[in-house]
C-alpha cells in the first residue's frame, strides 16, 4: 500500500480564473489523487478545463510539474508523491 | 519580377546624397534568400566590411519584409531590420506591428539606408512618392510623439510610423526603433545605427497589394494554416494563454522550472514571482487585448495604471522578457514600478532586455563594493529599488553620470569600471543576456553562446521541452529521443534540437511569419514552409522539404560566414562564467553548471564547422552553394578545408 504524502498544489491561469484558488494543501498517493480530489472539490467547471470529453485524458499541453520538474501524463500519473512536494499544475502556457 | 509574392521592388535611400533610388528585386535573391533576414544577411555580406564602421556613413541599415508578410497569413504582421552591430558584429531585431504590411502595400520589398544625413531627417514612403524630410522639429521627441507629430503632419492618423527616441539618438549601445507605439525592433542597437545615421523615423503609407503566384492555392494553404491554429488542440494554447495573458504567463512556468533571472542571473528563482505574474497584471492592470497584423493568437495588449505614483500611465506590455529583466532581474517585486519602466524605455527607445541587465549589472556592482553611491551619482542601487531602475534609465538615455557608463552596454561598461566588473557582466559577444538560464535548461546555454547577434533566445529557442510537447518531439526527433530531450538538465540530443529550432526561425524570420505560431505553439514546421511557398511566390522548388532546409542553411551559413569575416569563432561561443562555473542556487536546476562544449561541439559537428575553431568548412558553405563566401573566407584563412 502506498503512503499518503502532504503536497501542496500550486494552480496558474485560466485555473485560477475557474477554481478561483491558487494553492490548495492536500494529502495524496499520487498525481491521479490529486487531480481526483481537485474535482471533487471544483466538480465540472474543473473536469471541462483539464479534460478532453472524447478521451477522457488531460487536455494537450497541460503541464504537471512536480517540484519543478515536469511529469509525462501518460506514464507517470501513478508514481508515489514524496511528503512535502509541490505540485503546479500549469493549462497551455507559451512565449518568449 | 519573375517570382509573385513580392513587390518586385525596393528602396535605396542615401542619406549623404539625399537621393533615393527604387530598384528592382534580384529574383536570385529572392530565390536563395527568401526574403527578411535572408536579405539582410545578403546585403549586409555583400556591402559592409570587416573595416565598417558601425556607427559610421558606410554601415547600412535594412528594413526588409518578407513574401508572407501581409499576405492573410496568421501571424504574418513582421519585419526584420538588420545592421552590423554597433557591438561590432552580425546585428538583427524583429518586430510586430503593422509597419511591415504597410511596406509593402506602398510597393516595397525592403528599405536599404546607406550614408548619413547632415541634419535629422525623417523619410515619408506615400506609395510612389518617397521624401525624405527635415526632422529637426522632431529631434529629442520621444517615439509617441514623434509619431502622433508625423501623422498630424500628413493629416492621417493610419500612417505607420517606425522611430527612434532620445535613446538612438544619442546612440545608446542598446537604442531599440519602435512603431505603433509598442512595438519594437528591440535587440542589437539598431536604433543607434537610424540615430548615427540622423535618421530620425520612415513612416509609411501604402494602398497597394501584392499578388499571390497561385490565388486559389496560397489561400487553401493559408487557410489549412490559419485552421490550424484556431481548432483542435492548438486553440486552448493560442486562446486561453496567449490570447488571456500574453507572455506574462510565462513567469511562474518559469519560476517553477527555476530559470526566471533573478538578481543579475544570480539564481532562477524570485520568491516574489506572484507578485510580477502574468495573473496578477491580468487582475489589476491588463486593459485590453492587442494584435499584430494579420494574427489569429493576439498576444499583444494594454496595461494601465489608474492612479499612484505611476498614475496615467498605459503602455502595451510589458512583456514576460521585460517583466523579468526589469523586475526579477532586478529583484524588484513593484510591478507599478516595472509597467513604467517599460513604457520609459519604450518613448525612450532602449531594449528593455539590455537595459534591465545593465542595471542589474550595476545592482550587484553595488553590492559587491564595486560601484559606490558617489559613483552612482547619490542613487542607492541595493537590490529592488524600483525607484533606482527608474532614475537609471532617464539617466542612461541622456548619457549622465553613471548612465553614460552604462549606455555602452555591460561589456564595455565593465571594462570602464574594471576591479573586476566582468564578473557581474551577463553578456554573450557583447550582448545582454535574454530571460533564460542554461543552468536550469541546458539547450538554452547553447542557444545564447551560438546566437549570432549575442546572447538571445529568439536566434534558436527550444520551447519543446521548456513547455512539454512531447508529441511534437515524438513527431519532429523520434520517440526513442523523448526522454532525453524532455529532460531540461541532460545535454543530449540538445543540440540537435538547436540546430533545428535555429533552421526554423531564419526561415520564419525570412518569410516571415511570428514566432508565435512556429515555436509557441510549435504550430508550423518545415513541411507548412513547403506548401505556403510555392503558391505563393510561384518558386516550385520549394515544395521539396530538403530545398526548404537547404535554404534555412544557407542563411544561417552566410549569417555566421558574416560574423567569421568580423574576427568572431569559437572564443566567443561562450557564456558568461557564473552559467559556466557557478552552480545554480536554488530550484531544480540547484547544483548545475551549463555544461557547454559538450553540445558546442555536436552543434558544429552538425553544421559541419570546425570543431576547434568553430570556423565553416568549405564544404559546408559549398553544400549550400556560397562557393564565392568560402572563396573570399578562404583569402583570409578564416574558412577550413
Amino acid at each position: 500500500m502506498l503512503a499518503v504524502a502532504r503536497a501542496k498544489v500550486k494552480l496558474f491561469t485560466t485555473l485560477r480564473e475557474i477554481t478561483g484558488t491558487k494553492e490548495i494543501d492536500l494529502a495524496a498517493e499520487n498525481i491521479s489523487e490529486v487531480l481526483g480530489q481537485l474535482t471533487e472539490r471544483f466538480g465540472k467547471k474543473f473536469v471541462d478545463a483539464v479534460y478532453d470529453p472524447q478521451t477522457g485524458e488531460l487536455r494537450p499541453y497541460y503541464r504537471i510539474l512536480v517540484n519543478g520538474r515536469g511529469l509525462d501524463p501518460k506514464t507517470d500519473l501513478e508514481k508515489p508523491l514524496g511528503e512535502d512536494d509541490v505540485i503546479a499544475i500549469f493549462p497551455p502556457v507559451g512565449g518568449g | 519580377m519573375k517570382y509573385k509574392g513580392y513587390t518586385g521592388e525596393y528602396l535605396r535611400v542615401d542619406l549623404t546624397r539625399s537621393s533615393v533610388k527604387t530598384l528592382p528585386l534580384p529574383p536570385d535573391m529572392a530565390r536563395h534568400y527568401l526574403g527578411g533576414l535572408g536579405f539582410c544577411a545578403k546585403i549586409l555580406w555583400d556591402e559592409v566590411s570587416e573595416e565598417t564602421d558601425p556607427l559610421g556613413p558606410d554601415n547600412r541599415l535594412i528594413f526588409a519584409t518578407g513574401p508572407i508578410t501581409g499576405a492573410f497569413f496568421s501571424p504574418s504582421g513582421r519585419f526584420t531590420v538588420a545592421a552590423k552591430s554597433p557591438l561590432g558584429h552580425w546585428g538583427e531585431a524583429h518586430s510586430g506591428g503593422t509597419w511591415g504590411a504597410e511596406l509593402k502595400y506602398a510597393g516595397y520589398d525592403m528599405i536599404v539606408f546607406q550614408g548619413r544625413a547632415p541634419s535629422p531627417v525623417y523619410v515619408f514612403i506615400d506609395d510612389e512618392q518617397v521624401e525624405i524630410t527635415k526632422a529637426d522639429h522632431l529631434w529629442g521627441k520621444d517615439t509617441s510623439q514623434t509619431t502622433i507629430a508625423i501623422r498630424e503632419q500628413a493629416g492621417d492618423e493610419t500612417v505607420k510610423v517606425a522611430c527612434i527616441g532620445l535613446g538612438g539618438e544619442n546612440t545608446v549601445m542598446y537604442a531599440c526603433i519602435a512603431n505603433e507605439f509598442y512595438h519594437v525592433s528591440g535587440r542589437s542597437g539598431m536604433g543607434a545605427v537610424m540615430g548615427s545615421k540622423n535618421l530620425k523615423a520612415v513612416a509609411v503609407r501604402g494602398t497597394g497589394s501584392v499578388e499571390p503566384y497561385d490565388p486559389e492555392g496560397y489561400m487553401e494553404a493559408a487557410t489549412e494554416r490559419y485552421k490550424k491554429v484556431t481548432t483542435g488542440r492548438w486553440l486552448e494554447m493560442s486562446q486561453s494563454s496567449l490570447g488571456r495573458y500574453g507572455t506574462p504567463c510565462l513567469v511562474m512556468l518559469e519560476n517553477e522550472i527555476g530559470r526566471l533571472p533573478t538578481k543579475n542571473h544570480w539564481t532562477g528563482v524570485f520568491d516574489e514571482a506572484e507578485k510580477i505574474s502574468g495573473e496578477l497584471i491580468r487582475e489589476r492592470y491588463r486593459a485590453s487585448r492587442g494584435s499584430c497584423f494579420s494574427c489569429a493568437i493576439q498576444c499583444k495588449y494594454i496595461s494601465r495604471i489608474d492612479k499612484g505614483r505611476f498614475g496615467a500611465t498605459i503602455t502595451g506590455g510589458p512583456e514576460y522578457e521585460s517583466i523579468m529583466a526589469l523586475g526579477s532581474n532586478c529583484s524588484s517585486a513593484d510591478m507599478e514600478a516595472i509597467i513604467h519602466a517599460n513604457l520609459l524605455c519604450n518613448l525612450y527607445g532602449i531594449d528593455t532586455i539590455s537595459c534591465g541587465k545593465v542595471v542589474s549589472f550595476a545592482m550587484e556592482c553595488y553590492e559587491k563594493g564595486i560601484l559606490t553611491k558617489e559613483d552612482a551619482d547619490g542613487l542607492d542601487l541595493s537590490w529592488g529599488n524600483s525607484s533606482a531602475v527608474i532614475d537609471l534609465i532617464h539617466k542612461i538615455v541622456r548619457r549622465e553620470g553613471l548612465g553614460k557608463i552604462l549606455s555602452e552596454g555591460v561589456d564595455r561598461a565593465a571594462q570602464a569600471i574594471g576591479k573586476g566588473a566582468d564578473r557581474y557582466a551577463m553578456h554573450v559577444k557583447g550582448l545582454e543576456v535574454s530571460g533564460q538560464d542554461g543552468r536550469a535548461q541546458q539547450s538554452v546555454g547553447l542557444t545564447h553562446a551560438i546566437a549570432a547577434r549575442g546572447a538571445d533566445h529568439l536566434t534558436a529557442l527550444s520551447s519543446l521541452e521548456e513547455i512539454g510537447y512531447s508529441e511534437v518531439i515524438e513527431d519532429r526527433f523520434g520517440s526513442e529521443k523523448l526522454e532525453e530531450i524532455q529532460n531540461l538538465l541532460s545535454t543530449t540530443y540538445k543540440a540537435l534540437i538547436v540546430k533545428d529550432v535555429e533552421d526554423l526561425y531564419v526561415l520564419t524570420d525570412s518569410l516571415i511569419i511570428c514566432k508565435y505560431g512556429t515555436m509557441w505553439p510549435p504550430i508550423y514546421y518545415f513541411d507548412d514552409f513547403a506548401r505556403v511557398i510555392p503558391p505563393r511566390t510561384g518558386m516550385e522548388e520549394y515544395a521539396n522539404i530538403s530545398e526548404v532546409r537547404l535554404t534555412a542553411e544557407r542563411i544561417v551559413s552566410l549569417r555566421r560566414s558574416f560574423n567569421i569575416r568580423e574576427g568572431l569563432d569559437k572564443r566567443d561561443d561562450t557564456l558568461p562564467k557564473r552559467f559556466l562555473k557557478e552552480p545554480m542556487p536554488h530550484g531544480p536546476g540547484k547544483g548545475h553548471v551549463c555544461e557547454l562544449d559538450v553540445m558546442l561541439d555536436e552543434y558544429y559537428r552538425l553544421r559541419d564547422w570546425d570543431i576547434e575553431t568553430g570556423l565553416p568548412t568549405r564544404s559546408s558553405l559549398e553544400h549550400v552553394g556560397l562557393e564565392r563566401v568560402a572563396e573570399t573566407l578562404g583569402k583570409k584563412e578564416r574558412v577550413v578545408a
